[in-house]
């Protein structure tokens, strides 16, 4: 291996070397956002904690309430900010390449709404959560994460399997895709709604809390298991980053290089839904992320996925912590719901895709 | 060596192409001339396995394309389609794609070597950093040669390479596409619609007609009774410096 790095230097030209480091400078830069955003958003909160004390509890001091603050309240928030928006932005940015549309993400295709239907029939149906009633802000624990994460992958991937039979069967255009996703999404949110109906109130309000987005939400072992789930995606995705680029060259050329399109395809679906999945589980509904995080970094590093996917996902993650921030400092104490603040967001950036005319082409 | 066998193909029980045989040797550029629906394309997407075919084999030095896998094929069969799907890639790295096949977790320093020479032998080596969505037509062509030098192939096919280029760019393409063959020692098939093209730098012509080989061999094979069996045309070959040209003569519909 060192052998070729040298070869590397003696005949890969200059610029292109230049050219690599600009776009691993990119990934560095975005790391740095993410960690200084991380740190910011550990200092900011309702509990008004001075930074020595913040220290001091991270270090293993503090007063007892001073560690439950940050190792319950604080921590757990960030670190769902960041793998959420790293699975979102990551399945939008494997779904954009598979199914060669730019408007693909799991919101927009009805995947999340799926998800959520899923969720919520877990919920109300299946009695899988929704226990305690202390306060409205804690009412929502989910008895068996298990149960509602399977179900929410179950919805999630009702949809992949329409859409990914309509571009088979029908071979259908991006935008007949996207308008394929719109009725699904209203279907589900469809679905849900009447769930809701036949809902008691603790179950309504955790369903209710599922349209919203919440990042306070999931607890340790459930950040855990979204941890683990996004970073195996993320290695599969990564491990394909070339078959992506091949694929981004047309399905033909990509089956002249070797590549396995149909497999790579069904099983690149498959994470996706999986992760966006388990992401709405536990969060509820972020839309747009997914969507435009990619977007915004292909500004920066182009079409290659060997930048593009990593890239995507600290985009993500960002764009959920920033999100949060301002959901809590818009309206303090309160924090409003994340997915309000992404829609916000999201939908004139979505709009500016069309207006641009990149999107469907 | 390349040997096609009895090879055929049919959309349900639509004949497309019927018990083509022959075979090519590397460093020899080979011409695939007919009609458009004589099957030239499907012949080529049967080669590369973009499609199946109903029955028949392809060989490439003794061992069947059947049996290898995606991945195998790719290391010794290039293919350079029609149209091609452009992202916003460099073209550096959209050469460097042609080394898909022989990479494991990532291109090695062989890797980038290999694509820089090929990037060389195709004039774009000042156009490295370039986006490819954003060159034109004749520069696009060139760089997917460029890829398809680049993943060493033992056979190239190309698909119609020249029907969107200007003349120039058309005569320069063939002259690349006739230096692979003759410089890298890659077996060329080549679908092409400009006889004259063909005649000035491919070595053999396999003429289908039906879906099946009507006549192949050198030069003599596009003769005018073949073409006129070919192509329902009428044309006289002359000589020019040494070269066969095709001058159509075509009848002008009379209305009395």
């Amino acid at each position: 291996m060192d052998l070729h790095s040298e070869q590397l230097h003696t005949c890969t030209p200059d610029s292109y070397r230049l050219f690599l480091r600009r776009k691993r400078l990119v990934t560095l830069v975005l790391l740095a956002v993410l960690a200084a955003l991380a740190l910011l958003s550990l200092t900011s909160g309702s509990a008004g904690l001075s930074l020595a004390e913040l220290a001091d509890t991270l270090t293993g001091g503090g007063t007892a309430q001073s560690r439950a603050i940050v190792f319950h309240v604080r921590l757990p928030r960030i670190a769902v900010a960041i793998v959420v928006g790293a699975a979102l932005a990551l399945s939008g940015c494997v779904m954009q390449n598979v199914l060669r549309n730019p408007l693909a993400s799991a919101s927009t295709l009805g995947v999340s709404q799926g998800a959520a239907f899923g969720a919520a029939l877990a919920i109300i149906a299946l009695d899988a959560g929704a226990q305690n009633a202390a306060n409205a802000a804690t009412a929502v624990t989910i008895s068996s994460p298990g149960t509602v994460t399977l179900c929410a992958f179950l919805g999630g991937l009702a949809t992949t399997a329409v859409i990914l039979g309509l571009c088979r069967l029908r071979s259908a255009s991006p935008s007949s895709m996207i308008l394929a996703g719109v009725a699904l999404s209203s279907l589900f949110s469809g679905a849900t709604t009447l769930l809701q109906y036949f809902a008691d109130d603790v179950q309504l309000s955790a369903v209710v809390y599922w349209t919203f987005g919440d990042l306070g939400r999931p607890g340790w072992s459930e950040i855990r298991l979204m941890y683990a789930v996004t970073l195996a995606a993320f290695l599969y995705f990564l491990w394909n980053r070339w078959n992506y680029n091949a694929l981004s060259s047309g399905v033909q050329t990509a089956k002249s290089l070797g590549v396995s399109v149909d497999l790579l395809s069904y099983i690149s679906m498959g994470l996706c839904t999986l992760i966006a999945s388990v992401a709405v589980a536990f969060v509820g509904i972020v839309s747009f992320v997914g969507l435009i995080a990619p977007h915004i970094v292909r500004r920066f590093v182009g079409s290659d996925y060997r930048f593009l996917l990593p890239c995507s996902a600290l985009a993500g993650s960002i764009l959920l912590l920033l999100g949060d921030l301002a959901a809590k400092a818009i309206l303090p104490p309160a924090i409003l719901p994340i997915g309000a603040i992404t829609s916000f967001l999201g939908a004139p950036l979505f709009l500016l895709l069309i207006f641009r005319g990149e999107a469907l082409r | 060596m390349i040997e096609i066998q009895n090879l055929s193909f049919s959309y349900g029980s639509r004949p497309i192409l019927q018990d083509v045989s022959f075979s090519l040797e590397q460093g020899e550029c080979v011409a695939v001339l007919g009609n458009n629906g004589a099957g030239k394309s499907t012949l080529i997407s049967c080669i590369s396995r973009l499609r199946r075919p109903s029955s028949g084999s392809v060989l490439i030095d003794g061992t069947p394309v059947s049996q290898m896998t995606r991945s195998q094929l790719a290391q010794q069969v290039s293919y350079v389609a029609q149209k091609n799907e452009l992202s916003h890639t460099t073209v550096f790295d959209a050469v460097l794609l042609g080394r898909k096949p022989h990479m494991k977790w990532g291109p090695s320093g062989i890797d980038y070597d290999v694509a820089e020479h090929a990037l060389r032998a195709v004039g774009m080596e000042d156009c490295r950093l370039r986006y490819v969505n954003q060159l034109s037509g004749g520069e696009q062509q060139k760089v997917m040669l460029a890829r398809a030098i680049a993943q060493e192939p033992k056979l190239m096919l190309l698909d119609e390479p020249t029907s969107s280029l200007d003349p120039r760019n058309q005569y320069e393409s063939m002259e690349l596409i006739r230096h692979c063959a003759h410089g890298h020692n890659i077996a060329v098939l080549v679908v092409i619609h400009d006889l004259n093209l063909a005649l000035r730098f491919c070595d053999r012509f396999l003429l289908l007609k039906d879906g099946t080989v009507f006549a192949s061999g050198g030069r003599e094979a596009v003769s005018s009774e073949n073409i006129r069996a070919v192509y329902g045309m009428e044309a006289t070959v002359e000589q020019f410096d040494g070269i066969p040209m095709v001058i159509p003569r075509f009848q002008r519909h009379e209305s009395s």
